[in-house]
């Protein structure tokens, strides 16, 4: 799979992301580093352990480098549950947002394997 | 007015007092005199008095004795020895009979023998020829002697021989009397209590003595310890009594001395003709109490006096002084009035104080009352005239009064001269329910009126503005309920639905569309307000150099592109001679969105929008014009005067629901206003808007352009923005983002360190050396210790650069609180996250080439 259908497929916007980071290797070379990166783990880790400020930290950084690496549908669940940990103390819409982000995750994770 | 008290008054009550007290004086030293001089005129009375009784009594002893020597001649002559031992007893027992019994021992010499009471001669009684007596009445050859107080031998007491020796003989008869029988008891003055009266014979030995001491000790009864021991030294008086009393000097005429309780004594002294003295001491106290008494009550009487004359004198100090108070009062009075008037309410009568010249010119000094009101309401300006007849009227001054009123009145409008003035009108009364006058006064007020006026009419304004500022708010809550819930209904509703339909992909991705719709429209709505809010606060522009023509080509192109897809026209035309400004560029780009959306927006299909860019000259500024002109809808004229109000939308077309929050135009309008420019615009319903804005903008230096980083991507692209021998230490807590930075950085030729939490960033940058880092890059979200905090850490480090080492923010939230947080840390810049290569390069060499 290309890295614009991957893209494509995942809603996320090609031009923009290649605008801002110019290159595709690069691009490329962080998507498969973001596959292997534990942030994921621990924030799954972190909220089974109800440690609300490891996870509201980790939820921040997967925010972040989704919006680095222009993962927009990702980035907005992740957006959503990591406001829903600001101030640690996250309401009953917390499993939700969690299996929202999962769902996200894995099926974003899973098209990055795909790409050549 | 008169004065009550003037200082001639209270001069010429001092000159009395001074007067009236040396009277006092003088009285008081005359009386003084006189009372000394009554106590020595009763003092020498009293003595002749005691003097004249002692001569009586001496004389009687005289008589007898001198009876008893002729009459012995007589007898011896005629009838021998015998005839005298006969007469002897005969003449002893007359003179018991003419003194009394025991008054007088009396005995006569015959022919040598001391021949006694009884007809016989003493035995052993030779030594009579020894004593003062005897020896004196022989020398003395038929005279009377008297010898002075003695010791009698056979009694054992004291005693004063008087003898005489006869003419024709040498025989002689003696009278030995006791001094007690000298005492006076009849015919004498009677002595003052306290005084004492001393018989002492020519040797000054006291004879008797007499006292009266107390009312109980009167005449009579002997003051044993107070004779004790006093003797009479001489014919000096001060001799007399020197043991006793101190001589302290003469006064009139007798002699002071001081007894031995120190009392003050005055002695008178009659010498009588056989050496004897008759001395009276008189205590001064008898006399002096009742000048003492004389003197108290004379003082008592002249303090009273001039108690009397100094309360006088000090209430008419202190009249004079509310009199001087008064006068001032009425001075300043007059100063600050322009007219005063004495109202007898009475007699209904004024009386002029000080009076304008205009009234004084209409009426008398004094008349009836009527007669000022008549011609003040003739002078006050119409409208107010029945109020001020009203309020000055005697009815309603009385009416005040009774009311308990201290003062009252209030500015009224009247002519002067050609030209109407405020004035106030007051009436002052102090004690009114006593006195039957008022004071009406009358001062200019003008200006503050004025400014009264001026502030009332400001503080309304500002009520009224305050009341449609939270009428605007309440509609805008409002409003903005309804228009927050509208798209937040959608999203709800939408993903209800979605989730229905998750088996059906095309059904699911239109829901999945109008949930990112409403979202957007949310979006816009919300950064409407906060920009709204954030421009409402201080906001400083950030100008930098810019290329103005490209600015709004960039616009021009983005909307030219959307109204094409819209089947509208654009048209864009530009006439610049300096294309680079230093200017705002980002709230530059707010204002042409701001109006370019709008005209598309409010344009219909096959409508026409115009951009155009002009610069012209105006005085020494340039001025860069920006036209937005469409043939849209147009706004009617009632909008038009509300179009920079906040939250205000033309409701003629609400009904079509166009999207807007009502404060697109107010941002607008704040951020020309704050750029120092200004915005106008022409529109007519159904005709199109047409919107001019001018803002001054100051034109670049040649010098600076040239090292002005490229700023669009592809200009970045084409010069590479490069950052060799830049060494950048990157704060990045996440990994994979810190390695992302790192590899942009270092691709770009700078030398890059990291650290991973703000804390490890302050220990980075203190462990290198000053002005070896250019730049430091930090993420604001990090355990430990966050952007901000390290920020400050690191501006708060004593040494050169940590004041001037650029620190650029690296931060997901761009909006401006945001951003004045970093500021407020020591933060030079911000770059807003995703990652932008170029942003971060452009930013990085502007901050660094920037400071050097």
């Amino acid at each position: 799979m290309k890295t614009e259908q991957f893209y494509s497929e995942v809603y996320g916007n090609y031009e923009e992301v290649m605008k801002r980071l110019r290159k595709e290797e690069r691009i490329k070379k962080y998507l498969h580093a973001f596959r292997e990166d534990p942030c994921y783990e621990n924030l799954c880790k972190a909220l089974e352990d109800k440690n609300y400020a490891d996870a509201f930290a980790c939820a921040h950084n997967l925010k972040g480098v989704c919006a680095n690496l222009g993962l927009e549908t990702l980035y907005r669940v992740s957006d959503i549950l990591c406001e829903e940990l600001r101030g640690e103390n996250p309401g009953d819409g917390l499993e939700r947002m969690m299996e929202d982000v999962a769902g996200e995750y894995k099926e974003t994770v899973s098209k990055i394997g795909e790409i050549e | 007015m008169k004065r009550p008290y003037t200082g001639k008054t209270v001069a010429a009550n001092g000159i009395l007092i001074i007067i009236f007290g040396a009277l006092a004086v003088f009285t008081l030293l005359f009386t003084k005199a006189m009372v000394l001089n009554n106590m020595t005129e009763m003092g020498e009375k009293i003595v002749e008095s005691y003097s004249l009784e002692e001569r009586r009594n001496i004389e009687m002893y005289e008589s007898i004795i001198n009876y008893g020597t002729g009459h012995l001649d007589d007898v011896e002559r005629n009838s021998g020895q015998s005839g005298v031992e006969n007469w002897l007893p005969y003449y002893f027992s007359m003179i018991d009979e003419v003194v009394g019994e025991d008054i007088v021992e009396a005995y006569a010499i015959i022919n040598g023998e001391m021949i006694g009471a009884n007809g016989k001669a003493y035995d052993g009684a030779d030594d009579y020829r020894e004593t003062q007596w005897y020896q004196r009445a022989v020398l003395a050859g038929g005279e009377i002697v008297f010898s002075d107080l003695y010791e009698e031998e056979n009694h054992r007491h004291k005693a004063i021989s008087i003898a005489q020796k006869c003419k024709n003989s040498s025989n002689m008869i003696v009278f030995n009397i006791f001094p007690d029988k000298f005492r006076i008891y009849t015919n004498a003055i009677s002595m003052p209590e306290g005084s004492a009266y001393y018989m002492c014979d020519s040797d000054g030995k006291i004879i008797y003595e007499q006292k009266m001491t107390t009312s109980e000790d009167k005449w009579g009864k002997r003051n044993e310890s107070a004779a004790t021991g006093i003797s009479f030294m001489g014919s000096d008086i001060g001799k007399y009594w020197g043991d006793l009393y101190r001589f302290s000097g003469s006064e009139g005429e007798g002699n002071i001395y001081y007894n031995e309780r120190g009392e003050k004594t005055i002695a008178y002294t009659r010498e009588m003709k056989n050496g004897w003295h008759s001395i009276l001491a008189l205590p001064e106290n008898f006399f002096m109490e009742k000048w003492y008494t004389l003197r108290s009550v004379y003082f008592v009487v002249l303090v009273l006096i001039f108690s009397g004359e100094i309360f006088t004198v000090l209430k008419g100090l202190h009249a004079k002084k509310r009199g001087d108070y008064a006068e001032g009062t009425i001075d300043i009075l007059q100063n600050a009035f322009f007219a005063l008037y004495k109202i007898n309410l009475g007699r209904e009568s004024y009386e002029i104080i000080k009076g304008s010249e205009d009234v004084k010119k209409a009426i008398p000094k004094e008349g009836k009352y009527q007669w000022l009101m008549d011609t003040m309401c003739s002078m006050v300006a119409e409208e107010m005239r029945e109020e001020f007849a009203q309020s000055f009227s005697i009815t309603n001054i009385k009416s005040q009064i009774a009311a308990g009123a201290k003062d009252y009145g209030g500015d009224f409008l009247r002519l002067f001269g050609e030209e109407k003035k405020w004035f106030n009108g007051w009436i002052l009364f102090s004690t009114p329910k006593e006195q039957d006058e008022v004071i009406l006064c009358f001062r200019l007020v003008d200006t503050e009126k004025c400014r009264r006026l001026e502030q009332q009419r400001l503080l309304e304004e500002s009520v009224e503005k305050a009341n449609e500022s939270v009428e605007k708010q309440q509609t805008f809550f409002s409003r903005m309920s309804h228009d927050m819930r509208t798209p937040l209904n959608i999203i709800i509703g939408m993903s209800e639905q979605a989730e229905k339909h998750l088996k059906e992909p095309q059904k699911t991705a239109d829901y999945l569309k109008k949930i990112k719709y409403a979202g957007k429209q949310l979006l816009t709505l919300i950064n409407d307000i906060l920009d709204i809010s954030m421009l409402k606060q201080t906001v400083e522009l950030d100008e930098k150099i810019m290329d103005i023509r490209e600015c709004v080509e960039q616009c021009a192109a983005v909307f030219g592109a959307q109204a094409k897809a819209q089947k509208k026209q654009f048209q864009f035309s530009s006439s610049v001679e300096h294309q680079m400004v230093y200017g705002d560029m980002p709230h530059l780009n707010q204002i042409l969105q701001n109006l370019l959306s709008n005209a598309i927006k409010y344009t219909p299909e096959g409508g026409k929008i115009m951009l155009s860019l002009l610069e012209k000259e105006d005085r020494e500024r340039t001025v860069y014009c920006i036209r937005v002109a469409d043939t849209g809808r147009g706004m009617s004229e009632d909008y038009l005067k509300k179009l920079f109000v906040e939250y205000e939308r033309e409701k003629r077309f609400a009904s079509q629901a166009v999207e807007g929050t009502g404060l697109g135009m107010p941002i607008v309008k704040t951020i020309v206003t704050l750029m120092g420019g200004n915005i106008s615009v022409k529109s007519k319903l159904g005709n199109g808007t047409v919107f001019d804005v001018e803002i001054p903008l100051k034109i670049a230096d040649e010098l600076e352009i040239k090292e002005k980083p490229p700023e669009s991507v592809e200009q970045a692209e084409e010069k590479d923005v490069r950052l060799d021998g830049m060494k950048i230490l990157l704060v990045e807590d996440y990994d994979l983002n810190r390695e992302l930075a790192t590899e942009i950085l270092e691709e770009c030729g700078a030398e890059v360190c990291t650290a991973t939490n703000g804390k490890e960033g302050v220990e980075q940058f203190k462990l290198s050396k000053e002005g070896e880092l250019d730049a430091v890059l930090m993420d604001m979200h990090m355990p430990v210790m966050d952007g901000c905090e390290a920020s400050r850490c690191i501006r708060a480090l004593e040494r050169s650069d940590a004041k001037t080492v650029p620190i650029i923010a690296l931060t997901a939230n761009a909006y401006q609180e945001d951003i004045e947080r970093t500021r407020k840390a020591g933060m030079n810049a911000h770059i807003p996250k995703p990652i932008d290569v170029t942003l971060l390069c452009t930013t990085l060499w502007t901050e660094i080439k920037g400071r050097k």
